[in-house]
């Protein structure tokens, strides 16, 4: 699953990954990823300019951290963020029932 | 040279070109390109096969770098409208205050006056940077055209304040009382120099946002991403506020000049209000000639700003209203 159908999508999974933990890039792509079952398969340079425009909001907030000699860059989930999360849930799950009303799956 | 390595070298000369401050995200991907080249290896990829792996998901460095330029543009550009502003209200209240405490000057003619102009103008302009950015904010991108008029107008609106300043600057020390002395009001000296600061940092913010879209305007079509007619979430008051815009879009010349009128209007009054003459047909006159002079302002600075305000040209923004 790549592209347009996850087109607005992006930030749900994003904020999503860091529900629980904070993570950096790779490791939010990888649980986006086992999460999905190896479904959802991001091209993986999409994801950090929306992780600038989901800090630039204050949905989430950064770091740096030194991990095995290498500068890393750390994001959390930030309180305002975890209210947009719940926002975005409820607009998917109304979209996941029209559309499976719609498809007559319901 | 390995294939990250060359993947980061391409990215830094990509985002350079964008004007994108690109320092901290290529420390990410390298971290990312890293990482997953690790996790490979340690499975038992090869080295090299592991590194070409990891570059090729992570997706063209020419499109990374773009779609990042995107989002920085707009960050700089809501930036510069916040500065601008900064400067505007920082400006007004050094004005005001020059009114009020500092005898004559800022009252006689011609100081005071290109405040007056300097000041609407800037409103104006803000006013249609603020609208777009409030409308946009949610976005990843903003249009173009869209982009293009909010770093135009901050540029416009940092530098009618800039040259409001420096004209009354230049009028007060012409005149034989020179400037305002230090010691007779020296909290007035420091907020005029704290409001030149602001101004000037507005100014360099507002340069970068420009220097940032244009560096986006240079990128062939291909690499950009294709904006949203419209956002897909807005506040009620950007709502509103676009729908006023698209009025005086639509109308462009009736919103002039109603503005025009309702400034004649509004002049005459304050200075009859103000007045304190005896001579009631001087006073009249008086009123009418000034309210004349700022509808002409109006209508001259309509008809120069307002397509680089984008009030009088289509922009991206259809079914608002």
């Amino acid at each position: 699953m790549r592209g347009e159908i996850l087109k607005g999508h992006l930030e749900l999974l994003v904020l999503s990954a860091l529900r629980s933990q904070a993570a950096h890039g790779y490791a939010i792509i990888k649980t986006i990823r086992e999460r999905s079952a190896g479904e959802i398969d991001l091209l993986e340079g999409s994801l950090y300019p929306a992780l600038h425009r989901l800090e630039e909001r204050g949905n989430v907030s950064s770091r740096w951290s030194t991990t095995q000699g290498r500068k890393r860059r750390v994001y959390e989930l930030t309180r305002k963020g975890g209210r947009a999360l719940a926002e975005h849930e409820r607009e998917w799950d109304r979209f996941s029932a029209t559309m499976k009303l719609v498809l007559g799956k319901a | 040279m390995s294939a990250i390595d060359e993947y980061l070298g391409e990215l830094t000369r990509r985002l350079r070109l964008c004007r994108a401050p690109g320092k901290r995200l290529v420390l990410e991907v390298e971290d990312h390109l890293r990482e997953a080249t690790a996790e490979a290896v340690a499975v038992g990829v090869p080295p090299v096969v592991a590194e070409q792996q990891a570059v090729e998901r992570f997706g063209d460095a020419a499109d990374v770098a773009a779609r990042f330029a995107e989002a920085a543009a707009l960050t700089v550009a809501k930036r510069s409208v916040a500065a601008a502003a900064l400067a505007v209200v920082a400006y007004a209240g050094v004005a005001a205050a020059f009114a009020i405490a500092a005898s004559p000057l800022m009252r006689d003619f011609p100081q005071g006056a290109p405040t007056f102009f300097g000041l609407q103008l800037a409103l104006v302009a803000l006013g249609a940077a603020w609208v777009r950015v409030l409308y946009w904010r949610r976005e990843l991108a903003m249009p173009a055209t869209e982009l293009r008029v909010v770093t135009r107008s901050t540029s416009i609106a940092t530098a009618s304040v800039l040259f409001a300043a420096v004209l009354e600057a230049a009028l007060a020390l012409a005149r034989p009382a020179g400037f305002i002395a230090w010691s007779e009001a020296p909290a007035l000296v420091v907020a005029v120099g704290c409001t030149f600061v602001l101004a000037a940092a507005s100014a360099i913010v507002a340069t970068r946002a420009s220097a940032q879209r244009h560096a986006l305007d240079a990128l062939p079509r291909s690499r950009r991403r294709k904006p949203a007619e419209q956002p897909r979430d807005h506040g009620r008051g950007a709502r509103a506020a676009a729908a006023i815009l698209s009025t005086v879009e639509r109308r462009p010349w009736t919103a002039a000049i109603t503005a025009a009128m309702f400034a004649v209007a509004l002049v005459a009054a304050m200075n009859l209000a103000g007045s304190d003459s005896a001579h009631h047909a001087s006073i009249l006159s008086g009123a009418v000639v000034a309210g004349s002079v700022e509808a002409g302002a109006i209508i001259v600075g309509f008809a120069a700003f307002s397509r680089m305000l984008g009030l009088r040209e289509p922009v991206v923004r259809r079914g608002l209203a």
